[in-house]
């Protein structure tokens, strides 16, 4: 049987199109990587249950939050499920950020490394959430935020007197609930919740 | 003298009386044919037609300087204006005996292809009197005109575009009013260019390419080229560009970097450069602003002398940090204008942080010593991201914006300059969102694909050309495979010709605004924004009401282009239209800061109800809201409270008093997905310069048939003057 050559060579174009687009849109679609993910990381969510502004968030101890450096093996979509560590059992990048839950609690060593953000789950939506370790406080009356740090044992980041309002790190994320805890009886202060980056920010 | 005179007309008379007799006689000879005889003529070989002698030496006037040339000197001082002549250099002009004289000269030219002022000629004369001046000699690359011939100032005017810096001259003699210059001077021309400015089409569009498939067209870009030439081009403008990084020593870069200013959240140095070798977007949108002009290197940005820093949020996104990048840090403090090149990625039912809108309020109250510091916000990319559960036909089948401005709830505040993007085309960029919170539109540009490079791309219109990562192993150049611009062009690799979006045009947009400033710095935050509304040029004005069916009725989604009740053209894809640069220049040359009057906003009216909304219906649900404050409108903030399965399918307008319909969240946007909107804050700028005063209607149209909702509450709140 005669082969017609041309054809042959449209239909491997044609195929080579169609695998093109439907890899394209298996790897643009964030429903692809949701499902699959989504049990695992609620799994993981066993910390404690903090407020931020509007919402409420399980931490997930073991995570950790990397800023991209390098994106060499990605495209222009803004999530993708990425290539596993040794120690990760689920990572993903999201925008500038690579996302991991690791094996178990261990110290992520990166020069990229945030070293105090780790995910959340927000418990009303179900989403991740990146949890920057940082509580927002609205004092009351003028202050001096510097006592504030002290008193709590925590770490003065910036206060602007425009609104009255200072922002503290607190490495230890275990004591961000008691913390903010104390706060809430606290007279100085007008409110104080956790620093949660819910929507990430991407170029565009 | 008169004795000589009568002699003169003496010799007249006899030879003209001369004669009659015999023909055959060959007549005495008249050398110089002037009708005076040899024998008689004083000059034989000049002919006098005047018998005026004004500088008394014994010759007609006429004669003067042709006796002098003949060496017949008349007498020591032949213009007798008490110079000798042997002393003076107009021997025969008594009013000058020291002639003038045109002075060489050096200028360096900023090349431009539209006419610039570049200085004033110069010259000595005889007792300093005034000059004027006229070139003998004109240059090549470029034409020189003198604008002013009593002061000498000289205009140049590119032929074209060039490439590298380069050199020319030309020649001009002077004029002290009784003579010109004998000599002429030469002017040396140190010309600077940007070797890649003519790829710059979004500066002054001549339907280049700009290494991409298709061409622009001409004329379609800012109008930018006429602000420089009258020497507006940023200096002294701080501008912060908010970004994923910024390579403070990039060669087009550095020379405009405000040294220490910049951050880096991540380690918190003052050098926020990028470790990234794909790409980093914040030095592509920092070259758009503000690339150093005419240093033979690169491109220009569109204020090429303003200085940039950069804060890389976009890499950390802590709410701390946020709000030290826009103006809370001491680093940060004296931005005038703030580029945000970057929205979240999907916001649901969201409403604006806090800690940013008080940060965007003390920035408008505090800084710039209180005229308020300028935000610039890209609108986004979002206009073709259909949600792919929803059913066909789609928004993007539709042509309707599938994610609208709104879906980042801070696009709701007025502090913000929201910016969409058009093409090299003159019309929307394909992915440009739509939105009635947009104010404007700046070039984003298409693809930048070429074809012969990039076969399946879906438009080849170009992208913009602006800085890259430093180097041929960094920079969105490795990870675009080879395309069309490359060596010589870009053999350092130190540019990018495809990058786009409405991150390009919101630093575009702050470049311009940078010249705004610079023309005059005492504008408000409010008088940028309403000099760009003002001056704003509509484009894209035959496109027409895009109508969908909905229950086999006509449904308005996206209107053309409204005028509202006080004149003011505007649509969701443009906002008031594209900026023209050097109209906004002129108009912020006479504009009186402040002439808005006072900042003022209304109180939230609210109005709850509880009204089913028909499903699948134009007939749509609605709340009237009465207001009476008398405020003239600047921007419009919507509140909606909605129950309803699929927000997706719903369309949500605001009609004013005056009969102004916004469609402020079109429907089949990509929100398919999700349900229920909770006091969910949407911006209108369609009523601009209207009065608040009356019933406004809020509306809420259901596009699918399936899904019932109600709509809950409708609130206004009006800022304006």
């Amino acid at each position: 049987m005669a082969i017609d050559k041309n054809f042959l060579r449209r239909a491997i174009v044609t195929l080579f199109i169609f695998i093109f687009f439907f890899y394209s849109y298996c790897v643009v679609s964030l429903e692809c990587l949701e499902p699959c993910s989504e049990d695992l990381i609620k799994s993981q969510a066993a910390g404690p249950i903090i407020n931020s502004e509007s919402n409420s968030y399980q931490l997930i101890t073991n995570s950790s939050v990397f800023s991209i450096v390098n994106m060499d093996s990605h495209q222009h979509q803004e999530e993708e499920e990425s290539d596993l560590d040794n120690d990760e059992s689920w990572s993903m990048d999201y925008g500038s950020f690579h996302l991991s839950i690791n094996n178990e609690a261990s110290e992520a060593l990166s020069n990229n490394v945030l070293s105090n953000y780790r995910l959340a789950i927000n418990l009303d939506r179900g989403n991740v959430v990146i949890v920057t370790g940082e509580i927002i406080v609205k004092f009351s009356e003028k202050i001096e935020a510097e006592e504030v740090a002290n008193d709590y044992n925590i770490i003065l980041k910036s206060h602007y007197e425009y609104n009255n309002t200072a922002f503290f790190i607190v490495s230890d994320h275990s004591k961000i609930a008691p913390v903010l805890q104390l706060m809430k009886q606290d007279q100085r202060i007008h409110s104080a919740y956790m620093d949660v980056i819910e929507s990430i920010n991407i170029p565009n | 003298m008169i004795n000589k005179l009568f002699t003169f007309l003496f010799i007249i008379l006899i030879s003209s009386c001369g004669g009659g007799g015999n023909s055959d006689i060959a007549p005495p000879p008249d050398s110089d044919g002037d009708g005076i005889l040899d024998v008689y003529d004083l000059f034989p070989s000049i002919p006098i037609g005047s018998l005026v002698d004004t500088d008394r030496d014994g010759a007609p006037d006429d004669c003067d300087s042709d006796c002098l040339s003949t060496g017949m000197n008349a007498d020591s001082d032949d213009d007798g204006d008490g110079v000798l002549d042997v002393e003076d250099e107009a021997p025969l002009n008594i009013n000058v005996h020291t002639l003038p004289k045109p002075s060489n000269a050096l200028f360096v030219i900023d090349h431009l292809t539209v006419a610039q002022d570049i200085g004033q000629l110069s010259g000595t004369s005889q007792n300093n009197r005034p000059i004027t001046c006229s070139i003998v000699d004109n240059a090549i690359i470029g034409t020189i005109n003198i604008s002013d011939s009593s002061s000498c100032q000289f205009i140049y005017t590119g032929l074209e575009n060039i490439t590298s810096n380069t050199t020319d001259s030309f020649t001009f003699k002077v004029n002290d009013g009784y003579i010109d210059s004998s000599e002429v001077a030469t002017v040396s021309l140190s010309i600077k260019a940007d070797p890649l400015y003519l790829h710059q089409w979004y500066a002054d569009n001549t339907g280049q390419n700009s290494f991409a498939g298709q061409s622009g067209l001409f004329g379609e870009d800012i109008n930018v080229d006429k602000a420089w030439a009258e020497g507006y081009k940023g200096l002294g403008i701080n501008i912060a560009i908010i970004d994923s990084g910024l390579e403070i020593a990039h060669e087009d870069l550095e020379d405009n970097i405000a040294i220490g200013k910049s951050f880096n959240f991540v380690d918190e140095t003052p050098d926020p450069t990028s470790s990234r070798t794909d790409g980093d977007h914040g030095t592509s949108v920092a070259g758009l602003a503000a690339s150093v002009g005419w240093n033979n290197k690169g491109a220009r940005g569109i204020a090429p002398k303003a200085s940039l820093r950069g804060f890389n949020f976009l890499m950390s996104q802590a709410m701390s940090n946020q709000v030290a990048a826009l103006g809370g840090a001491d680093y940060a403090n004296d931005v005038d204008i703030f580029n945000l090149s970057y929205g979240p990625r999907l916001e649901v039912d969201t409403r604006p942080y806090t800690q940013v809108e008080d940060a965007l309020i003390n920035g408008v109250n505090n800084l710039r010593n209180g005229l308020g510091s300028i935000y610039v916000k890209s609108a986004g990319n979002g206009f073709r991201l259909e949600n792919e559960n929803d059913p066909s036909p789609s928004c993007r089948q539709l042509n309707i914006s599938c994610r609208n401005t709104a879906m980042d709830p801070h696009n709701s505040l007025p502090y913000y300059i929201v910016v969409a993007a058009s093409n090299a085309l003159g019309v929307k960029s394909t992915y440009s969102t739509a939105g009635s919170a947009n104010w404007v539109t700046a070039p984003g540009g298409q693809s930048g694909n070429h074809p012969d490079y990039r076969p399946f791309s879906q438009n080849y219109g170009p992208a913009m050309l602006t800085t890259d990562q430093s180097g041929c192993d960094r920079g969105y150049t490795t990870r675009i495979q080879k395309n069309a611009f490359q060596a010589p062009e870009n053999s350092n690799c130190n540019y990018t010709s495809t990058f786009n979006g409405t991150s390009s045009s919101a630093p575009v947009l702050s470049g311009a605004i940078a010249l705004i400033l610079e023309v005059n710095s005492s504008l408000t935050w409010r008088d940028v924004k309403h000099i760009l509304a003002t001056t704003s040029v509509q484009i894209d004005p035959s496109i027409s009401d895009n109508i969908v069916e909905i229950d086999g009725q006509s449904y308005i989604a996206e209107p053309a282009w409204l005028i509202n009740g006080a004149g003011y053209k505007f649509h969701n894809w443009y906002g008031f239209g594209r900026i023209d640069a050097y109209a906004a220049v002129v108009a912020a040359k006479n504009y009186v800061s402040g002439s808005l009057g006072n900042y003022d906003y209304t109180n939230k009216t609210n109005q709850t109800m509880g009204i089913s909304i028909p499903d699948n219906s134009v007939t749509g649900a609605a709340i009237d809201i009465m207001m009476t404050d008398n405020l003239v409108i600047e921007s419009v903030e919507l509140t909606v409270g909605i129950t309803h399965p699929s927000i997706g399918e719903l369309g949500i307008e605001l009609i004013s008093p005056s009969g102004t319909r916004s469609v402020m969240f079109t429907i089949r946007n990509s929100f398919y997905d999700e349900n229920d909107f909770n006091d969910f804050r949407i911006a209108s700028n369609a009523f601009y310069g209207e009065n608040v005063v009356g019933t406004w209607k809020c509306k809420v149209i259901d596009s699918l048939n399936g899904n019932i909702g109600t709509l809950n509450s409708c609130g206004v709140k009006f800022y304006g003057h």
